[in-house]
């Protein structure tokens, strides 16, 4: 046990070694590749700046939104008889469940997407007001789609939580609560925080391999296009709280 | 490496329970029960001993090691 823990804190360590190493591989191999010419449109637009890039956006948040109104209509608005759903399977959850997960992740995407909308949205129009020929109309129906798609995703995620409740009302969300996701953590059993410890773990492993694949493409956006330090510094700053956050607790933990 | 091996499948045959009834009489969830069933989790102390005083059975005979030395 203490040898594989031991293994996989090496394993952990290297990822930054990796990392590096492929910043300086990337960077020699990139050295001799000129610059893209400036002419190139690389602005994701056909019509305005960026018109392409917030049309993806909102068909992927109405995609999102179909498919969570499609797993919610497939989800029993009571929950089945225990004997009936699961029977002597060794399945965790039962098919009413399993389309009730997939509506709360389709719904959390769809939430985070949203406001990712109105966060370009925002950033466009503050980056881009003083400019001349200022596409206004563009901007305005472009902040106010991003509003309307918070306001339908928000709803959405409201009926979906409000059905999960009726499913677990032992272990009911509240959308208002502060501590949400802590209150709930409190009300699983062992098993299921087991679960969850194990989920948290692996997304944790994933994190610090996405940070160093976000900083790489940062250089090479750098390479490519113009010099961009303030997403390589974020990025940076959030690997550290990453990392921090996870010796911290462990510390905390070795030394009650 | 020993591995924790279980009857808790075979006991709750025995006494003709869910998996949710014994959940309920153990206090945990059925989830959890499942997951101890496929071995993909080791109960704590507290729900073995629990477990066992369902089945009338000593811990050891419900949970046992198996494999290596």
């Amino acid at each position: 046990m203490k040898h594989s823990s031991s293994s996989s804190i090496k394993k952990r360590l290297r990822l930054p070694l990796y990392a590096a190493g492929g910043a300086v591989v990337g960077f020699i191999g990139a050295n001799g590749v000129r610059k893209v010419p400036s002419d190139l449109n690389w602005t994701l637009s056909v019509y305005y700046d960026y018109d392409l890039l917030f049309a993806v956006l909102a068909a992927a948040v109405v995609v999102m939104m179909l498919w969570n109104i499609f797993s919610l209509s497939r989800t029993p608005s009571v929950p089945p008889m225990e004997e009936d759903t699961y029977g002597e399977s060794d399945s965790l959850i039962s098919p009413a469940e399993r389309s009730l997960g997939k509506a709360m992740i389709l719904s959390g995407f769809s939430v985070i997407v949203a406001f990712t909308w109105a966060a370009l949205a925002l950033s466009l129009y503050a980056s881009n007001r003083n400019m001349p020929n200022y596409p206004e109309l563009f901007n305005l129906v472009n902040l106010i789609g991003a509003c309307i798609s918070i306001f339908i995703v928000v709803i959405l995620q409201s009926l979906t939580l409000k059905r999960y409740n009726r499913y677990f009302p032992d272990r009911a969300l509240d959308l208002n609560s502060r501590n949400m996701k802590k209150d709930h953590f409190e009300k699983l059993d062992e098993g299921e925080k087991w679960i969850v410890y194990r989920a948290a773990y692996r997304s944790f492993q994933m994190m610090n391999l996405l940070l160093g694949v976000g900083m790489l493409s940062m250089v090479l956006y750098s390479v490519l296009f113009t010099f961009a330090p303030f997403p390589i510094v974020m990025l940076s700053i959030i690997w550290i709280a990453n990392i921090g956050i996870y010796y911290r607790e462990t510390y905390r933990a070795s030394n009650q | 490496m020993e591995e924790l091996h279980n009857h808790v499948r075979e006991l709750r045959a025995r006494d003709r329970l869910s998996q949710t009834e014994l959940a309920k009489l153990i206090g945990a969830s059925r989830q959890t029960i499942a997951l101890i069933e496929r071995g993909d989790y080791s109960p704590s102390v507290v729900l073995a001993l629990k477990i066992a005083h369902v089945f009338r059975e000593p811990v050891e005979k419900i949970f046992e090691l198996k494999g290596g030395d």
